[in-house]
């Protein structure tokens, strides 16, 4: 196992389980962080992702219903687990932390940074 | 409308046809089915599908590449199936690599004879593959190569025979007018080397034709700059290739620009890409065919241009020519009345015949080897000669790899019977065998590649090909490479595995196994069938080298040494004569002669003369007439055996002539000096029409040795293209530095162009000296490969007797006789293998000699030369192991029991 290390595609991918609920699954999270982000990733990326986080028991995943364009296939729908919670909401402690720490006298320098990053 | 059900009907089955056809591309799932994970199925093909259908319904192509795209992308570790991993047949590969992989280490020996010879034998034949491969790619990356074909003649006239490459100019105009199948029709005249100038820039340059518009339509050239489009419609225009316009130029963009060819300025159209090295033609520069005098003279009976059709699509070539019967005539009748007197049927009835046929592109460059092909064209025998030098050791490299794992079967033996007992199936066994003998293949492989591209330099010398990267470069050899190495190693393989593997394993346990011998028959015959193959090679190899000394050797007629050629001489102009004198002035250079027919390089001109006297055509006598000055029979030290040279003493020599041998035999003259010929009807030589024998010179070989002697008549004619220049043995470079000064005060624009004659005479023997030292270089490895095998077998057949040595030490024998005792077994191998080699090579040879109108006889020392050779080095193979066994205390071996 990977360890519980969470990479930033990976914790995008977390959140978005988290916002769309009864809808997460492969297709429309991928479409919703193509939406979110304006990035673009290929379906088997997040699919990839989607079932390292499973491994590392931030998700978790049942059958859920089907469509007719999918040929009566069922989508796999993810949740997040206690422990993915956790993994985030650590995450988001973590920068939260390193945020307040910045001194007040770097904030101009940053901000620019920020514009291109 | 829409209330007719069926019309509705027929919609919407169209509807769902096109639905089918716009879905998702099936390969694609079936492909996810079979390397996706089984419990993946359902989410990743109905995300896809979802994908697919989400998809807005503009451009289905480009639809399912993005579909494909996903697809590929689902090509990730964590979707596909384990297939390996931890499975069964993982373990035990793994398990048979590691078990090969010690058998090599322990028996380093062995493994380093397998793996060299066998790399050696791929190299070979990974090289010969490359050159096959190459000249089977000729013509066939132009546009509609299976449509291009061109005409070749085949005519009998009286007692000649013309077989070339050449027709007559109006017929390119003329069938494609009579046969509607012909799509485009064009022809090349090739003219070989001008100078050229820009201002006062002077260039020699080669590769010249003229070409037709229409050419560009058959063979579409690669612009450059410029534009095709009647590029070559008016005279004086012409395109050239990029490397002659950066020579001329500096520039590849010089369309618009124009040089001067014979003072007359000509327009460059556009500029091409330089044609492929891997084509029958390389012209650099091509003119507009308006600019040459006689491509519109409408003369059918002589034959100076290449012609080309491009057919329509599924028109078959055999059925278009044999309607060319049908015309021929009605275009050679009136001519053939009009030039000699002589009737088409009356022609016809004497024997004579013509005949065009057609020849398809790709076949040119192989196939077709006839006179005034553009370019020395390669020989499709010559392909075959060498494939089965390749395969002959390609099999002589494996047969090692069998003889030797067989042979050592003792050593494995009690691991094969071991085995068995713990539970190894018969089929593991032989799996293992197998990849032991993939390994080894794969190693000879990765030798074999690191070889052929330091080879690869050399074999391009050899060949004259241009090869840098045959692998992964044009050629694309690595897949033929991969599917060779797997095949040899699975070929050498089964044998030895289902050999070793049969082993019983209590016998093999208990000791009981009988050494081998039972494939000891088995391995004697693969000696056998390997040193055959190697008496083939060296045979082969020593009657094409004496073939080609005979050719270097034989006393021509003529002396091609120290003769010094200088081309282009007709730049002179009118101080010719006074440049001959400055040389002549020179002590060490003996004569001097001006004329464009050197027996080799230069004109060639052929047309018929008959006796004064004689009445019908049937009388001529085809013939050479070329145009010499007096000092042409000294200069090339002829040998004249009656009558008198040319002189200028005599004014009425503009009309005489000179006869070879052949040509009085053929005219029947018992006393041929002041016999008088003539032309046939109204044809004249340079006006003159009737000529009177002055003199005969013996035959000398101006073609080469593939042909007869034909009839020659000199004429003493003005000819100054080139110069022929006699100069004293050792004073090469003196004349050739006075030459050249003198030519410098002459011709100060044009650079003089020197050649040797026994240089060129060499080169036209070119391919068959790459024959030679490509075929000697191959049975030079085959025996080497061979005798390493022998040298393994040697090896262990001499351990194995160890204890047999000993004994028979203890009891007295000597050194000497144990040799002997050891050498015996392997030279009635030999002598077998010279037995049957010997007959097949002289078989085969004498098929390769039969080329030759003049060829070197198969004597006794061609037979005894492979025979020393292949005794001598298997004995001193033999021996070396033979020496080493016997020489040893045989306390040594004895000891141990």
């Amino acid at each position: 196992m990977k360890g519980s290390y969470l990479g930033e595609f990976e914790e995008v991918i977390l959140l978005l389980v988290a916002k769309l609920g009864e809808d997460a699954y492969g297709l429309a999270i991928r479409t919703e962080f193509m939406e979110q982000t304006g990035r673009s990733a290929a379906i088997g990326a997040v699919h990839s992702a989607l079932n390292r986080l499973e491994k590392k028991g931030f998700l978790d995943s049942r059958m859920g219903d089907s469509v007719g364009e999918r040929g009566g296939r069922r989508k796999r729908i993810f949740t997040v687990t206690s422990a993915g919670k956790s993994a985030v909401k650590q995450s988001r402690e973590l920068r939260n932390n390193l945020w307040n720490q910045i001194p007040e006298l770097n904030w101009k320098g940053l901000d620019l940074q920020l514009l291109w990053t | 409308m829409e209330s007719d059900p069926r019309a509705k009907l027929e919609r919407i089955g169209f509807a769902i046809i096109m639905d089918i056809a716009n879905g998702p591309p099936p390969l694609a799932d079936r492909i996810l089915y079979f390397i996706c994970k089984e419990e993946l199925h359902e989410e990743i093909i109905g995300d896809l599908h979802q994908y697919y259908a989400d998809l807005s319904r503009s451009n289905a192509r480009w639809k399912r590449l993005k579909y494909w795209y996903h697809t590929f992308q689902f090509f990730r570790p964590f979707a596909l199936r384990k297939f390996l991993q931890n499975s069964i047949i993982r373990i035990m590969v793994k398990m048979n690599l590691l078990v090969a992989y010690r058998s090599m280490i322990r028996n380093k020996f062995y493994a380093f004879i397998n793996i060299f010879g066998l790399g050696l034998g791929l190299a070979v034949s990974i090289l010969i593959g490359i050159f096959v491969k190459d000249e089977l790619s000729y013509d066939l990356h132009w546009d509609n190569h299976d449509r291009i074909v061109r005409i070749s003649s085949d005519i009998k006239f009286q007692d000649n025979i013309y077989k070339m490459a050449n027709s007559p100019a109006p017929m390119a105009k003329a069938f494609k007018e009579d046969f509607p199948e012909i799509e485009v029709a064009g022809r090349f005249r090739g003219i070989g080397q001008e100078v050229i100038n820009i201002d006062d820039k002077y260039f020699t340059q080669d590769r010249i034709t003229f070409a037709d518009q229409d050419m560009l339509k058959i063979f579409k050239l690669d612009l450059v700059s410029g534009s095709f489009e009647n590029a070559l419609t008016n005279p004086n225009s012409s395109i050239i290739n990029e490397s002659t316009a950066l020579k001329l130029f500096g520039s590849s963009d010089v369309a618009g620009k124009a040089f001067k060819l014979k003072d007359k300025s000509i327009n460059i159209n556009a500029v091409y890409r330089d044609i492929p090295a891997n084509s029958h033609f390389h012209f650099n520069v091509i003119l507009s065919m308006e600019d040459d005098p006689i491509s519109n003279d409408g003369i059918w009976l002589s034959n100076n241009f290449k012609t080309y059709f491009l057919l329509d699509e599924g028109a078959s070539y055999q059925t278009l020519q044999s309607k060319f019967s049908g015309v021929y005539e009605r275009y050679f009748g009136p001519q053939l009345q009009q030039f000699t007197g002589a009737s088409w049927d009356q022609l016809t009835g004497s024997g004579s015949y013509v005949n065009y046929y057609l020849i398809q592109l790709k076949d040119i460059h192989l196939r077709s080897n006839l006179s005034y092909e553009i370019e020395a064209n390669g020989n499709i025998q010559y392909i075959y000669i060498l494939m089965a030098a390749g395969l002959f050791v390609l099999i002589i490299a494996s047969i090692n790899f069998m003889n030797i794992s067989t042979a050592r079967s003792s050593m494995r033996a009690k691991e094969v019977g071991m085995r068995k007992v713990m539970g190894g199936l018969k089929r593991q066994l032989v799996f293992q065998f197998i990849v032991e003998s993939l390994l080894n293949a794969f190693l000879a492989l990765i030798f074999a590649v690191v070889l052929t591209f330091l080879l690869l330099p050399l074999f391009n010398e050899l060949t004259g090909k241009e090869i840098i990267n045959p692998y992964f470069g044009e050629l694309w050899i690595w897949p033929e490479v991969l599917t060779l190495s797997l095949f040899i190693g699975l070929l050498a393989g089964l044998y030895p595995a289902f050999y070793l593997s049969g082993f019983i394993p209590i016998k093999v346990l208990k000791g009981e196994l009988s050494l081998g011998l039972k494939s000891g028959r088995l391995r004697n015959l693969l000696v056998i069938i390997q040193f055959t193959a190697s008496v083939l090679l060296i045979f082969g190899s020593i009657v094409i080298f004496s073939q080609l000394q005979f050719t270097q050797k034989k006393s021509l007629g003529f002396n091609k040494d120290q003769v010094l050629i200088i081309n282009e001489t007709q730049t002179l102009g009118k101080s010719i004569e006074s440049f001959k004198e400055e040389l002549l002035s020179f002590p060490p250079i003996s004569s001097v002669t001006s004329t464009g027919y050197l027996p080799t390089s230069g004109y060639r001109s052929d047309s018929p003369l008959q006796p004064k006297a004689a009445t019908s055509t049937d009388d001529a006598v085809g013939m050479q007439q070329w145009g010499v000055d007096e000092s042409y029979i000294p200069t090339l030290e002829l040998k004249l055996i009656a009558g008198r040279n040319f002189s200028k003493e005599f004014a009425t020599d503009s009309s005489a002539i000179i006869l070879n041998e052949t040509a009085v035999r053929r005219f029947g003259f018992k006393d041929p000096v002041g016999q008088k010929l003539k032309n046939l009807g109204d044809f004249d030589m340079f006006g003159i029409k009737e000529f009177e024998v002055v003199g005969v010179i013996e035959d000398f070989h101006f073609d080469d040795f593939k042909n007869q002697i034909v009839p020659l008549g000199l004429l003493n004619l003005p000819n100054i293209d080139k110069m022929a220049i006699r100069y004293d043995a050792g004073k090469t470079r003196e004349v050739m530095d006075y030459t050249e000064t003198k030519w410098k005060a002459f011709n100060p624009a044009l650079p003089i162009q020197f050649e040797f004659m026994d240089q060129q005479y060499a080169a036209k023997y070119r391919s068959e000296e790459k024959l030679s030292s490509l075929f000697g270089s191959f049975a030079v490895l085959s025996i080497l490969i061979a005798c390493l095998g022998l040298f393994g077998l040697a090896a262990f057949t001499s351990d194995q007797k160890k204890k047999e040595i000993g004994v028979r030490k203890v009891l007295g024998a000597t050194i000497g006789q144990l040799m002997i005792d050891q050498l015996k077994g392997y030279t009635r191998l030999l002598i077998v293998a010279l037995f049957i080699g010997l007959p097949v090579g002289h078989y085969l040879m004498s098929d390769w000699l039969s080329n030759f109108a003049y060829r070197v006889n198969i004597t006794w020392i061609i037979y005894l030369l492979p025979v020393i050779l292949i005794l001598l080095l298997a004995w001193a193979t033999v021996s070396f192991i033979s020496y080493r066994a016997s020489v040893q205390n045989p306390a040594d071996n004895l000891h141990t029991e």
